[in-house]
């Protein structure tokens, strides 16, 4: 087929604005997936995706679309998660695209991510096709949606189209505006093969398989493969595209988006944004690179029963092979003994993957308080990074600590606006920018430590203002801040894993705020615990758990031994599931139970 | 020091001392069921005696081959035994005797509640009891109101009365303490009048919560205020903590009870019954189901092996038993017996627990200290 009936776009959105089901439409009407095969969100296709009714990772397919102009396209499509911690997976998706459909519910209206993705396809020169989604919804406004993109997004009323995924209408439509207005691909079909790497993952029967986009060339099967950025060689050992399901073809035209298969087991190998050229016929330059997705939230990983480590380690190895933004490291805890620490895109990112080896490799594990990298300027003048709490040098040792920063779009009806700018100066905030739309929404945009942004910011925002307001951030880079580490220590000695790095200003109420938690936690033992709080050696907070006084059973049931052996050992079973720190047992969710301190 | 081992060794028995073997029958009736009750028990209907009779000699004769040596103790618990008429125990104890060596018991006990009558304590000692336990919990109304019993105690002082007056050699009463509502008052006030009935032997129990419904316990350090307090005031009256939960005058300390302490062997009859026996080395224990229809229907096949322990766990086991009596463990003996000195059991525990103040151990002894006992189940779990 001829490259100018070749159109590759994503569609991009805010999360849950109807997406996965817009893709579903399409994938129907192309006739890709038959009615009867046919279930929701077909592309969502690993577990926890469908569980939770979210997408996590891009997906694609290769459709064939017959247009009203009599001719046959092909349509790759890309489907995008909208969850703001997998955003790296948009920017990628829409850098194999000449086009991006741009999806708004009908209800909700323009929200942060509409933008910020919205200015990601803009950024990469795209052509954007706004469209106007669940228009069957009773509370659907899709004039007033029309409104926002005009006066947010400077889109001309005429050029959005209306559609309702769920129910199909208008999606004939669009399926025509996507062959009218999205650009064919440019490129040379002759010149030296250039392909781009969008996506990697590992397939256990053939290893790793590539998401490939041709900008030049033609690929063909069983030729030798360079990796320009790498500069490793490998053979071809399968060239295919994704009809939904894999299909293999014999080459791909410039153009073309579609896989390829080398037996390389490695997907650090075939990296996201690798160039891959011809060996015999390689190409001058490579395509630009596309910055690897940075771990923002870090932290420990330990399984509860310290004869796991291993199985953990195997564990992370393999989801590693499909997840590049896995990051792990061994550490040791003197709490937690050995584990690692992991550094995740987010929060969403890391429960899905603590999920995937609580459920997938059967691990029980204990996770201690996720933590954002800080960086600290040694009395050496060097500067360190920080991604656990407990390895910040002391205060006599530190000239300066950085932390980082996003730069957060919201949006949110006026009504709320009050309750919400309380919540940014609390969380440190610096205001960029406010404006008023129509409809008396307002998109602020704040300059916010991202530490006060990944715990529970999004759900206190969400409170404040009754479930309206929505948030998009991207980093913004370090920034000086007058932090010091809280340490906790229990009778006397400090708790590591129970560290965090906080504001002065606030050290001295997290610190009577986790020291009265712990309090709560730490079941009383044969002696009194004593809790501290400590910024260096000022101790800020004290609480005490007092000796356990009673621990017996009463009565020898009639010679009943082995009932009370049975109790014996629940409850040997039960201190088996804490942590010793010293001779003080420590429950497990202790070490998550920094978070739920009220900030 | 007083010490069970120099009371009980009367003169001119072989093994007057636990261990030795017992029998244990199990009564599962009970006229109401009292909400803070564990025990197996069901409200008694017309024709269960006769069965009752029937099913537990026929136990007893699939058993009798069985047993090690002859009995020493009998224990008739319940559920409520003194529900069942004297006539009841003579023919079962006529029965026992050719299935069992009956001559050379020690002490045979029975359970009674508050309610029975005089005439029934005078037809239970001329059944061949010699020993009562009566269960008290409390002696005052509001007590047992918030224990969830209905009916009423003005009796309960008087029933030790009665049964010295029949001829029981010793009389034993429980309390209950520790449950919701109950104020360190109410409970001095049952230690005195306990006390006052002039007993051999009283057992305190610190209530137990079921899962579902019935009285809660009470904040467990105010509970712990009370088993010190319970021990003060009977120690004052001449009664002596021989386990946590026992307290007896000298000479009355239940032997039924020690023999499961020292880890001897012992039979239960009836549904619901525990047993345990040594044989060629081995410990086994084995449970009767929950089920008295099942029991009267098939009394020989209600059977559940709940362990054969090999020589190398059970010390363990007899090691958490033997603690909880007040004289505590001579290690030699228990060396001697099980093979493995008791301190290595408790490995580096038992410094810890000693300076914790929870064991005191001696070159021979170690036994809990007051605190140890409040903490025993800390001092156990180690020992598994
Ligand atoms: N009524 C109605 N509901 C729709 C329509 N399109 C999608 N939905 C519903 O909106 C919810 C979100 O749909 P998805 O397709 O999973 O949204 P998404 O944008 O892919 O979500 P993420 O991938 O998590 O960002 C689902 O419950 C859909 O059934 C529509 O046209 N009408
Ligand atoms: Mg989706």
């Amino acid at each position: 087929m001829g490259k100018n009936r070749i159109r590759n776009f994503s569609i991009i959105a805010h999360i849950d604005h109807g997406k996965s089901t817009l893709a579903d439409r399409i994938l129907e009407l192309t006739g890709a997936v038959s009615k009867r095969d046919m279930t929701t969100q077909i592309l969502d296709s690993m577990d926890i995706e469908r569980e939770r009714g979210i997408t996590i990772k891009a997906q694609t397919a290769r459709l064939s679309y017959q247009a009203s102009d009599g001719e046959t396209y092909q349509l790759n499509l890309i489907d995008t998660p909208g969850h703001v911690d997998f955003s790296y997976e948009v920017s990628r998706s829409l850098s194999a695209c000449e086009g991006a459909i741009l999806v708004v519910d009908a209800s909700q209206g323009v929200e942060a991510q509409t933008i910020a993705n919205a200015y990601l396809a803009v950024e990469q020169d795209l052509v954007i096709i706004p469209v106007i989604n669940k228009i069957d919804l009773p509370g659907a406004d899709p004039d007033r949606v029309r409104n926002e993109l005009k006066s947010v997004l400077g889109f001309d009323p005429e050029e959005v189209i209306e559609v309702s995924a769920k129910e199909g209408t208008g999606v004939p439509q669009l399926l025509d505006a996507i062959v009218r207005r999205i650009p064919t691909p440019s490129g040379d079909p002759d010149a030296p093969v250039r392909g781009f790497i969008i996506d990697s993952w590992y397939d256990n029967y053939v290893g790793v398989v590539s998401l490939v986009r041709i900008f030049d060339g033609t690929l063909e099967n069983r030729s030798r493969l360079r990796l320009m950025g790498h500069g490793g060689e490998y053979d071809l050992s399968e060239l295919g595209i994704f009809s939904p399901v894999a299909t293999p073809v014999s080459c791909l035209f410039a153009g073309e988006v579609g896989y390829l298969v080398t037996g390389i087991k490695d997907i650090q190998v075939m990296k996201v944004g690798e160039t891959v050229t011809i060996a015999s016929r390689p190409a001058k330059e490579p395509l630009p690179g596309f910055r690897t997705a940075r771990p923002m939230v870090f932290a420990g990983l330990y399984p509860a029963a310290s004869e796991d480590f291993s199985r953990l380690r195997d564990a992370l190895e393999k989801l590693k092979l499909n997840d590049s933004s896995l990051v792990f490291d061994p550490e040791t805890s003197e709490a937690l003994g050995f584990g690692f620490r992991c550094g995740f895109l987010g929060m969403l990112h890391m429960e899905v993957v603590q999920e995937r080896l609580e459920r997938h490799f059967e691990l029980d594990l204990v996770t201690t308080a996720p933590t954002v990298v800080y960086r600290a300027l040694a009395r050496d003048d060097q500067w360190v990074d920080v991604d656990n709490p407990a390895m910040m040098p002391g205060a006599g040792d530190v000239v300066e600590v950085e932390e980082p920063y996003v730069r957060s779009t919201i949006m949110l009806p006026d009504l709320y606006l009050g309750g919400v700018l309380g919540l940014l100066t609390e969380r440190r905030g610096v205001q960029r920018s406010m404006n008023y739309l129509e409809d008396r929404r307002v998109i602020l945009e704040y300059d916010l430590p991202l530490a006060e942004v990944i715990y529970d910011f999004y759900d206190k925002l969400k409170t404040l203002s009754r479930g309206y307001a929505s948030l998009d951030y991207e980093p913004l880079g370090y920034r000086s801040g007058d932090l010091v580490k809280l340490e906790l220590l229990v009778n006397g000695e400090p708790v590591d894993a129970l560290s965090v790095i906080v504001p002065k200003e606030k050290a001295y109420y997290r610190g009577r705020d986790l020291a009265s938690k712990m309090k709560e936690l730490i079941p009383r033992q044969m002696f009194e615990v004593v809790i501290q709080a400590a910024i260096g050696n000022r101790v800020i907070a004290r609480e005490s758990v007092k000796a356990l006084r009673k621990n017996v059973l009463a009565k020898c049931y009639g010679g009943d031994v082995t009932r009370k052996r049975k109790l014996l050992e629940k409850q040997k079973e039960g201190k088996k599931r804490m942590k010793s720190v010293g001779r003080i047992q420590i429950p497990q969710d202790a070490f998550m139970a920094i978070l739920e301190v009220e900030k | 020091m007083w010490r069970a081992t120099s009371v009980e060794a009367g003169a001119g028995s072989l093994r007057a001392l636990p261990p030795f073997f017992s029998l244990y029958i199990h009564v599962p009736l009970c006229r109401s069921l009292c909400p803070y009750c564990h025990f197996y028990r069901i409200p008694p209907r017309p024709g269960d005696e006769e069965r009752y009779l029937k099913a537990l000699c026929l136990e007893a004769s699939a058993l009798g081959p069985k047993a090690p040596g002859p009995v020493r103790t009998i224990y008739v618990g319940g559920g409520t035994p003194s529900l069942l008429p004297s006539s009841f125990y003579i023919r079962l104890f006529s029965n026992l005797r050719d299935l069992f060596v009956l001559e050379d018991l020690k002490e045979t006990t029975v359970e009674v509640d508050a309610r029975i009558t005089k005439d029934e304590l005078f037809g239970l000692a001329d059944a061949g009891f010699d020993r009562v336990s009566i269960g008290i919990k409390s002696f005052q109304k509001d007590s047992l109101k918030k224990l969830g019993v209905r009916h009423d105690n003005e009796k309960s002082p008087a029933v030790a009365g009665w049964a010295r007056d029949a001829g029981f050699s010793s009389v034993g009463i429980d309390l209950l303490y520790g449950f919701e509502g109950q104020k360190m008052r109410d409970l001095i006030t049952d230690l005195e009048t306990g006390l006052a009935v002039k007993p051999d032997h009283i057992s305190m129990y610190a209530l137990q919560e079921c899962e579902e419904q019935g009285p809660r316990e009470l904040d467990p350090d105010i509970t712990a205020q009370m088993f010190r307090e319970s021990r003060r005031v009977l120690t004052a009256g001449g009664f002596c903590q021989y386990e946590i939960c026992n307290f007896a005058r000298p000479g009355h300390i239940s032997l039924q009870n020690l023999n499961y302490w020292m880890d001897g062997d012992y039979f239960g009859l009836g549904p619901s019954s525990h047993s345990a026996l040594t044989l060629g080395g081995s410990r086994r224990r084995w449970a009767n189901k929950n089920d008295l229809d099942a029991y009267l229907n098939n009394p020989v096949n209600v059977r559940e092996e709940l362990s054969v322990e090999d020589s190398k766990e059970s010390p363990a086991e007899a090691l958490i038993l033997a603690l909880r009596l007040a004289s505590g463990v001579d290690s030699e003996a228990f060396a001697l017996r099980y093979g493995t000195d008791p301190r290595k059991l408790l490995g580096s525990s038992l410094a810890e627990f000693r300076d914790l103040g929870l064991l005191r151990s001696s070159s021979r002894k170690i036994r809990l200290t007051t605190r140890g006992m409040l903490l025993s189940n800390e001092v156990f779990e180690r020992i598994l």
